[in-house]
């Protein structure tokens, strides 16, 4: 026997079209076991009452419940789910669409019991009745779902768990979704995602969808669910909205502050950036001695025996005693000079930091000691940005190539839309190390940086060691610095250390779980794969017959 | 010239120096090297710190045309995703209506050939 679904929708003054079209997306799943339970909040056009009326006389499976007065989408709806009896409830708006299989396709993953809680891919249609802007999202990332609600639709989720979790809140109007998506992952074994486009989001003149002009106030009700589930979790942090709607900042306040080692390899070398010579490293060390609001900070130099004496100098002048040298008689190799600099650390925090680097925001090293505060949270990493301004590291991303999120796009923009994934802090499979934050006892526990590894790859081969262990990586953009690595430098890569990475990590750097199938292989940018833009599938039929088909469509 | 007989206390008690002993300098040898200093320095002797907060201003103007050709090249970079997307789609959506089209084509000419032979 097939589960029951319920399909939950409130109805208020939809335009009648798109409520038809909603009703009749759900009455042709191919999922036949589903009950679609409507709560009219007081529509004030009539005809609503007359559609919804008319189509639970012709469909058993349809549930109609009115409300006398309006009482507001959660009241309503909290109704809904106060009338469905289905093993699983699924959330649908009442001008949306869902795609032919969408319940079948959700239930497949919800039915076999391991996850309580799916989500799908979804995109929107446009006045014309086309689709764009299509969401691929990442697996669950409950880092990125804090900073923004990038769930939405669709949703499904064992009835159970949403009652035993408190259904709806009231004071949530208008992220009543969000704060229900919070706590039912706080809750859920496992949360699964779909990555295909099982929803059409209508952008209705009066939806946040089409304007966040609209509702201006479901951002202020985001803001309350996430520092709601701060409370919970026992985050200590203020939350605010972002100047990207629906992007919020989760302000962490650092309970301790645990010394960080920041350990560093060098040769000592200088070169120009702005105009003028710079020594690399001195200038690393002074900016974050000078600029860095947290100051728990020993400096680690791992020094090659090239590195010039004016150079040591400048350094202890700078450090003083917080300055550890560390001498590198070896060939260069970065893992074997950072794991020699972890010998000799005595932070409980590593921030293994690149000598040509200058910090930017003060709060950074903050910022990312507060991530690691969360027992599972083992790494964190930073925006990087060029010389010139331009992104040089917004996370890793291994989708059939190893490359950095949004290279070269400019340093503040917050990412491609519509899942701006450089506006949010989130998982990620890997980070680079040219400035990464990670605990002491992971780094020991994965033995540190693989030797094997001198020039390239080491961080992604680190990061996924990190990750095996069970540990989350978290990219973030509110810590920056400056990473003076020419954009035209021609990387010297080894082949060996390619075959190296693709054979220890083959499985993990083709299917990276916080980007999506959906998107262009070799590519950073979230591109889709061609005609799932949302661009107009083509229609070859000649004009009289589709003039005739659309005719009889709207009739029916 | 040096008078070796002169020394000179240490700086503190219990303060450790290899510096025991020093010749006094000599006034007029020193006048001399003042005198070599400002020639080097010219008529600025505030040079140096001029000349760095030369150096400072002129990094920063660097800096910020170096900042606005970033933006410019973001820009272009996002461009490029665009022009992307839309040249992928206009191949994909190409070679569907070509196949389409080769097929009726194709299907045309296979009934006529059967009509007329």
């Amino acid at each position: 026997m097939l589960p029951l679904i319920s399909v939950l929708t409130p109805v208020f003054d939809p335009d009648p079209a798109h409520l038809v079209a909603c009703l009749r997306s759900v009455e042709r799943q191919s999922w036949a076991n589903w009950e679609h339970v409507l709560v009219n909040d007081g529509s004030t056009r009539p005809e609503v009452a007359r559609i919804l009326d008319e189509h639970a006389a012709a469909d058993p499976r349809v549930k109609v419940v009115h409300r006398a007065k309006q009482g507001g989408i959660v009241a309503a709806s909290s109704d809904a789910l106060a009338a469905a009896t289905g093993t699983f409830v699924a959330l649908v708006d009442h001008d949306d669409v869902l795609e032919p299989h969408a319940l079948g396709a959700m239930a497949a993953v919800l039915a076999g019991g391991l996850a309580q809680v799916a989500y799908s891919d979804h995109d929107f249609i446009r006045a014309d009745g086309r689709y764009i802007d299509p969401c691929f999202k990442p697996d669950f990332s409950p880092e990125r779902l804090r900073n923004q609600n990038y769930i939405t639709h669709f949703l499904m989720a064992e009835r159970q768990l949403v009652v035993d979790v408190g259904g709806f809140r009231e004071g949530f109007d208008g992220a009543q979704d969000h704060d229900l998506v919070l706590r039912l992952t706080e809750q859920a074994k496992q949360v699964a995602h779909v990555p295909q486009i099982l929803y059409h989001w209508r952008k209705a003149p009066t939806s946040v969808s089409a304007s966040s002009d609209n509702k201006p106030w479901a951002f202020d009700a985001g803001v309350r669910a996430v520092a709601s589930q701060c409370e919970r979790l026992g985050i200590d942090a203020t939350v605010e909205r972002t100047e990207y709607d629906g992007c919020y900042r989760v302000n962490r306040r650092v309970a301790s502050s645990p010394l960080v080692s920041v350990i560093i390899p060098t040769r000592g070398s200088s070169g120009r950036v702005w105009g003028a010579t710079r020594s690399y490293v001195v200038d690393a060390v002074q900016s974050l001695a000078t600029r860095s609001d947290y100051q728990e900070l020993e400096f680690v130099v791992v020094f090659d025996d090239a590195t010039p004496e004016p150079v040591l100098h400048a350094l202890r002048r700078i450090a003083g005693d917080r300055l550890r040298l560390v001498p590198f008689h070896d060939d260069f190799n970065f893992s074997a000079k950072i794991n020699a600099g972890a010998t000799v650390a005595t932070g409980d925090l590593f921030l293994v930091l690149n000598d040509d680097t200058e910090l930017i925001d003060p709060a950074s090293v903050g910022v990312m000691v507060a991530h690691l505060e969360l027992d599972d949270v083992a790494m964190v990493g930073a925006r990087l940005l060029f010389s010139d301004g331009t992104l040089q590291h917004g996370g890793h991303v291994y989708h059939h190539d190893l490359m950095h999120a949004c290279l070269g796009w400019a340093g503040d923009s917050p990412g491609p839309w519509p899942m701006r994934p450089l506006a949010v802090e989130r998982e990620c499979s890997g980070v680079t190390a040219a400035a990464a934050l990670v605990r002491r006892s992971v780094f020991e526990a994965v033995g540190g940086f693989t030797t094997e590894l001198p020039l390239n790859y080491n961080d992604v081969d680190f990061s996924l060691k990190v990750r095996a262990g069970g540990h989350r990586i978290i990219w973030t953009p509110h810590a920056s610095w400056y990473h003076f690595e020419s954009r035209t430098r021609v990387s010297v890569l080894r082949p060996e250390e390619y075959a190296f990475i693709n054979e220890r990590w083959h499985y993990e750097i083709n299917n990276d779980p916080y980007y999506n199938p959906n998107l262009q292989p070799d590519r950073h940018d979230w591109l889709e794969r061609p005609m799932r833009s949302g661009a107009p599938a083509v229609d070859t039929r000649p004009n009289v017959l589709r003039r005739v088909m659309s005719k009889v469509q709207a009739r029916r | 010239m040096a008078d070796p007989g002169r020394a000179v206390k240490p700086a503190a008690l219990g303060a450790r120096s290899t510096l025991v002993t020093m010749s006094a300098p000599d006034p007029g040898e020193l006048q001399t090297e003042i005198d070599r200093l400002r020639t080097l320095v010219g008529p600025d002797e505030q040079g140096y710190a001029a000349l760095r907060q030369d150096l400072l201003a002129a990094r920063d103007v660097a800096k910020g045309a170096e900042a606005s050709t970033g933006a410019l090249r973001g820009q272009v970079a996002q461009l490029h995703v665009e022009l992307a997307r839309a040249r992928q789609d206009q191949d994909h959506f190409q070679r569907l209506v070509i196949n389409r089209a080769q097929s009726t084509v194709g299907r045309i000419a296979r009934s006529v050939r059967a009509r007329i032979f």
